[in-house]
């Protein structure tokens, strides 16, 4: 054996290999069976979560396994690539040999057909030339037009249709192809990320979900305003965001968005997906004097020292927390701000919004109060850019139209054989189908039972 | 009257007929195939009905939605399907064997329904991610498959009880045939009832996929009869083999609809 021919031996191998159902088999297996890993064991958490639940041992082999992150590993990738080889391979096996048998024609064979499924046979008036006119006319909206053949005296009538449905597998690998090829385009070409956006404001980086990297979006998003609404019950009704996109330095699109109903521009969209109250940056505060008891409004800036009239001192409001715990009582929105009095003595304040006299129980020779500030929201857009997915939804249409014509089409062959018999002429019907052939059977007997109804001899009647 | 009463009969009903396809299919007598017929139908107009009068119920009370979405209405719903597919399949296939444990699976899936503690019948709002008309075809396909998955089940559970017996008829024969031909209508309801998941959740969330567990096992499901088709058709492979394959789908099916609730995911409001 020469270097060629080893060759040659191992590509035909190769390729009986891919081109195997049992590859396909084993593969749709394992990938059934991995897949149950992903939805027991959490995936992408945090390592402290593993480790606590795992140990220390069972979590290096889960980690070098990447069972964490299993559905995007090397392994199970491996496996879907597999799976396309596979699909290509064998649709370039079966492909061409399938495409000649739909080029062909109606293999006119009676023999063939006597070994198929066979209705009764029926008795009927006339001559097997006149009964085979009239039942080529009756049975061709339910068989197929009729080529007929002379076989002695009898008449043989043959029709078929749907052999192009012997193409409808193709037509769901195709679709699963397509599938994993937009799959993979948008891995590659497309991104998941996220904006917040405060009201009245506009932004035009993405955060990417995995990386924390920036993308760039080309334009900006505005949002003019968001709103959430509430059931009775407490749950969340409806969050909406208005949204503008400017571009080229014009409004060139807006959207009202909610969930389930998001903006779309240039390939990018934009979906509700979580809100929240952006803290202000200023507000008016109330200082009082317990000396004079006069109480002087001043506003202020976060982060920036405020004089105190009556030279008491300075405050500078350090930050605005949402939900503050004051001694493990949970208070509500907050501000935390420093204090530094006449001598240079420096306290820590907490200034609950809702209760205006919290800062009187600390006796001091001045009391702070939160007036007014600007309360506004944010609002959370999940950004997408997936340019595979027009692939997968055509992918979509693809393999429900082809699992349709796969599972419920078939080509059908019917041959009708006219004797000629006593009475006049004997009728039977056969019928072959490349699958289904209780199907065909039922085909076959209720079209007999409906030709002998309609065709029964009155003669036969009168007798009963 | 109210639709949980209306559920609460169409059970009863259920439990009944599936009793009649029993009697008359262990005494071999057909005086019980015309009752035992009509009290399936009567048991699939009330549940009908209880599932049209809880959607009317839900716009009494302002809320207005169609009841597809907790584990409440997709129970009334299954046990609709399947009792609604199973009269299908007896009156094209004249096949009333699989009678029996159809019918009780209507029967289990309206019992839980109203029985079970865990099971809220409580009309309640729609969250802001199921307002949507993806909600309807998604649901109503998805379930479509299962019930085709049950009565396949139902079917190559009878096969293979009766494999010890010699088949003089031909009937194991129709058996295999017809639980290939609803997993195969199993199948295609499958596919679609993911697809329009997966559109849903690209309209809602902007990603088609994201391996969140019910979706996953969905896949898995589709997964295992992938690979019964594919010997079946392709290596031919029938009777006892591909009826085993079936249980093992349709172990997996229930693990999708009720095992999932177990673990932690997007589609938890279903518990």
């Amino acid at each position: 054996m020469n270097k060629k021919q080893v060759e040659k031996g191992l590509v035909d191998t190769l390729w009986g290999v891919f081109s195997s159902v049992r590859l396909s088999v084993i593969v749709l297996t394992l990938l059934a069976v991995t897949s149950i890993f992903g939805t027991v064991i959490p995936q992408n958490a945090a390592a402290n979560l593993y480790l606590e639940r795992y140990g220390e041992a069972a979590y290096r082999v889960l980690h070098f396994l990447d069972i964490f992150d299993m559905y995007h590993s090397w392994w199970f990738q491996f496996l879907i690539l597999l799976l396309g080889i596979n699909l290509v391979i064998c649709s370039m096996d079966r492909l061409p040999s399938a495409l000649k048998i739909v080029g062909r024609t109606q293999r006119l064979n009676p023999e063939n057909y006597r070994r198929a499924l066979k209705g009764e046979t029926l008795k009927m008036e006339g001559s097997p030339a006149e009964v085979a006119e009239g039942l080529s006319l009756r049975l061709k909206a339910p068989m197929a037009t009729f080529t007929l053949v002379e076989e002695g005296e009898g008449q043989l009538l043959f029709a078929e249709k749907g052999r192009w449905t012997r193409l409808g597998v193709y037509v769901v690998h195709g679709a699963v192809l397509l599938l994993l090829a937009g799959g993979l385009i948008g891995s590659l070409f497309g991104y998941e990320g996220y904006m917040n956006i405060t009201e009245g404001q506009s932004d035009q980086t993405v955060i990417l979900n995995n990386s924390n990297a920036t993308v760039p979006l080309g334009f900006q998003i505005r949002c003019d305003d968001f709103a959430v609404s509430f059931y009775d019950t407490g749950a969340p009704k409806e969050y909406r965001s208005d949204l503008v996109v400017v571009d080229e330095g014009g409004e060139v699109l807006s959207k009202r968005i909610v969930v389930n109903d998001p903006l779309r521009y240039k390939g990018i969209s934009f979906y509700q997906s979580n809100y929240g109250t952006v803290p202000p940056e200023s507000a008016s505060f109330v200082f009082t004097s317990k000396a004079s008891g006069m109480s002087y409004p001043v506003d202020g800036n976060f982060g920036k020292p405020i004089p105190i009239p009556e030279g008491l001192g300075t405050f500078t409001p350090l930050h605005f927390i949402n939900n503050y715990k004051f001694r493990g009582h949970a208070v509500g929105a907050t501000v935390l701000g420093v204090l530094k009095k006449k001598g240079g003595e420096e306290v820590r304040l907490a200034l609950p919004i809702k209760s205006p006299k919290f800062d009187r129980m600390r006796r001091g020779e001045v009391t702070v109060t939160v007036g007014e500030f600007e309360n506004r929201y944010y609002t959370g857009l999940q950004v997408t850019k997936d340019p595979g997915v027009w692939f997968v939804y055509t992918g979509f249409i693809f393999l429900i139209v082809g699992c349709y014509i796969t599972f419920f089409m078939s080509h059908q062959g019917f041959m009708v054989e006219v004797t000629p018999d006593t009475s006049g002429s004997a009728v039977t019907l056969y019928g072959s189908v490349n699958k289904n052939r209780l199907g065909m059977e039922m085909v076959i007997r209720r079209l007999t039972e409906k030709l002998e109804r309609e065709t029964r001899i009155p003669e036969r009647q009168v007798v009963k | 009257m109210t639709s949980s009463l209306l559920i609460s009969i169409a059970t009863f009903v259920y439990g009944l007929s599936a009793l009649l396809y029993f009697c008359a299919w262990i005494f071999k007598t057909e005086k019980l195939d015309l009752p035992a017929t009509g009290l399936a139908a009567t048991g699939l107009g009330i549940n009908t009905a209880g599932f049209l009068l809880r959607w009317s119920e839900s716009y009494a009370i302002g809320i207005g939605r169609i009841p597809l979405s907790n584990l409440y209405e997709s129970l009334v719903f299954y046990g609709l399907a399947i009792a609604a597919l199973y009269l299908i399949l007896e009156r094209l296939m004249k096949i009333r064997i699989a009678g029996g444990f159809a019918l009780t699976f209507s029967f289990l899936a309206l019992a839980y329904a109203s029985l079970s503690p865990n099971v809220g019948s409580q009309i309640r709002p729609l969250m802001p991610a199921l307002k949507s008309n993806w909600l309807t075809a998604h649901v109503m396909t998805c379930f479509v498959g299962y019930a085709a998955f049950t009565l396949s089940f139902a079917l190559s559970l009878l096969f293979l009880f009766r494999s010890g017996k010699e088949d003089s008829d031909g009937s194991a024969f129709d058996i295999d045939e017809t639980s290939h031909q609803m997993i195969l209508l199993g199948f295609l309801f499958l596919s679609i009832g993911i697809i329009t998941g997966a559109v849903w959740a690209n309209s809602a969330w902007g990603r088609y996929w994201g391996w969140d567990p019910k979706e996953t096992w969905s896949l898995i499901t589709w997964f295992i009869y992938a690979s019964l088709i594919h010997v079946r058709l392709v290596r031919g492979w029938n009777g006892k083999k591909t009826a085993i394959l079936s249980l093992v789908g349709f172990a997996a099916v229930m693990f999708t609809y009720f095992g999932v609730n177990l673990l932690p995911g997007l589609h938890s409001y279903g518990a």
